[in-house]
């Protein structure tokens, strides 16, 4: 698809609510969640020559916006200590006023102790990709997103149990 | 787990505080590993240019030897030679983008394949212009008078014994053995400097693959 740079942000900015998920389920810190988010944008910018119009752009762009998110790795100097994941206060810092939010902010909390490739899991259930959708995006068996989609359900959960919460 | 819950509250949040750019040109330089290595490469091969011209230029501001200096000029641009051809095709490599559309593993495969390959060549490259490296700053360093062996010949005498090869064969050995042992350094060196400063992008996505096959 050939877009003018116009359209192209144009389009980022009606879907930037796919950018703004992929970056915050993969980064807990505002600095690297901008790395992430503006990355995606460069690599979607350069990829959009590949795309055929076969499937939505959304899809696509969610395609896109995870490999990016799968091959990118936080600028060394701001990692925090991975111990850090279970700390309870840590929630506490960030921006859930209210009381409901505390659902959301277990459940990021909880996916910064995921693997990368079950982070894209998850986000794409969440998102109600098919597993045939899902087994595509991410390269591997129909059969294989089943187990990992099970087992990664399960891990969040029990993650999610430590931090005394549940849902 | 509600996930339609959850979804409903990611899209309820406020999405200020990360903003799309007015244009493309405001998004900084590409922070993907493969990119860092790359732009990493890209100065390192501008310094190198800059070493080969001030290793040209050193024997016309240095007086020096003039048989000394014609074989020294000679290394120089075989050396010369090699490295431009290598930075050559380094240049067409670094400048090749890597496609990141296709599925997950796909781009993981491919990132390491990218990757890896960027460190052979660069290894190579490096290697190649250093090999004769030894050769040309000892015939530098003789050239100029740096080196005085305790001997009655004249420096060029010395010189035309050493490039001809005119010795007993327990020199002719030492010297063999010195030089492979020095060849060995800059291998070694080289690989280790390649694999600390580069090699850790290669592990971390070695990382990931091996997520999609557990």
């Amino acid at each position: 698809m050939q877009l003018s740079e116009q359209e192209f942000l144009n389009a980022i900015n009606k879907h930037k609510g796919i950018l703004y998920k992929v970056s915050r389920m993969y980064f807990d810190n505002l600095e690297d969640q901008q790395d992430l988010f503006q990355e995606i944008i460069l690599q979607l910018w350069k990829s959009i020559h590949t795309f055929k119009g076969s499937s939505e752009l959304s899809s696509w762009m969610y395609r896109v916006a995870i490999n990016t998110a799968i091959v990118f790795f936080k600028q060394e100097k701001r990692k925090p200590a991975q111990d850090t994941l279970f700390d309870n206060e840590a929630i506490a810092f960030e921006n859930y006023d209210d009381h409901k939010d505390q659902q959301l902010a277990h459940f990021y909390e909880a996916v910064k102790k995921l693997t990368k490739i079950e982070k894209a899991i998850i986000l794409q259930l969440i998102e109600r990709f098919s597993g045939k959708e899902i087994a595509l995006n991410l390269g591997i068996s129909e059969v294989n997103v089943r187990v990992k989609a099970k087992r990664t359900k399960e891990k969040l959960q029990e993650i999610i149990k430590t931090q005394g919460y549940e849902f | 787990m509600n996930f339609e819950e959850i979804k409903k509250k990611m899209e309820g949040q406020e999405m200020n505080e990360l903003s799309v750019p007015t244009n493309i040109k405001q998004i900084e330089k590409s922070k993907l590993p493969i990119q860092k290595v790359r732009r990493s490469m890209r100065s390192e091969i501008a310094t190198q240019l800059v070493i080969i011209v001030l290793f040209f230029a050193a024997p016309f501001m240095i007086p020096m030897d003039q048989l000394a200096k014609g074989l020294y000029l000679i290394l120089q641009f075989v050396t010369a030679l090699i490295t431009l051809l290598y930075l050559a095709k380094m240049t067409w490599f670094l400048n090749k983008t890597s496609d990141i559309s296709g599925s997950s593993k796909d781009t993981v495969v491919a990132f390491i394949y990218d990757l890896k390959l960027t460190l052979e060549v660069y290894k190579t490259a490096v290697i190649a212009g250093s090999l004769l490296l030894p050769i040309s700053l000892l015939t530098f360093f003789l050239g100029i008078g740096k080196v005085q062996l305790n001997t009655p010949m004249s420096r060029e005498d010395i010189f035309l014994k050493l490039i001809s090869l005119d010795m007993s064969n327990t020199n002719l050995l030492i010297i063999i053995c010195g030089y492979l042992f020095i060849a060995a350094i800059i291998y070694y060196g080289t690989v280790k400097w390649a694999d600390r400063l580069y090699g850790v992008h290669v592990k971390n996505l070695q990382t990931t693959l091996k997520d999609f096959e557990q």
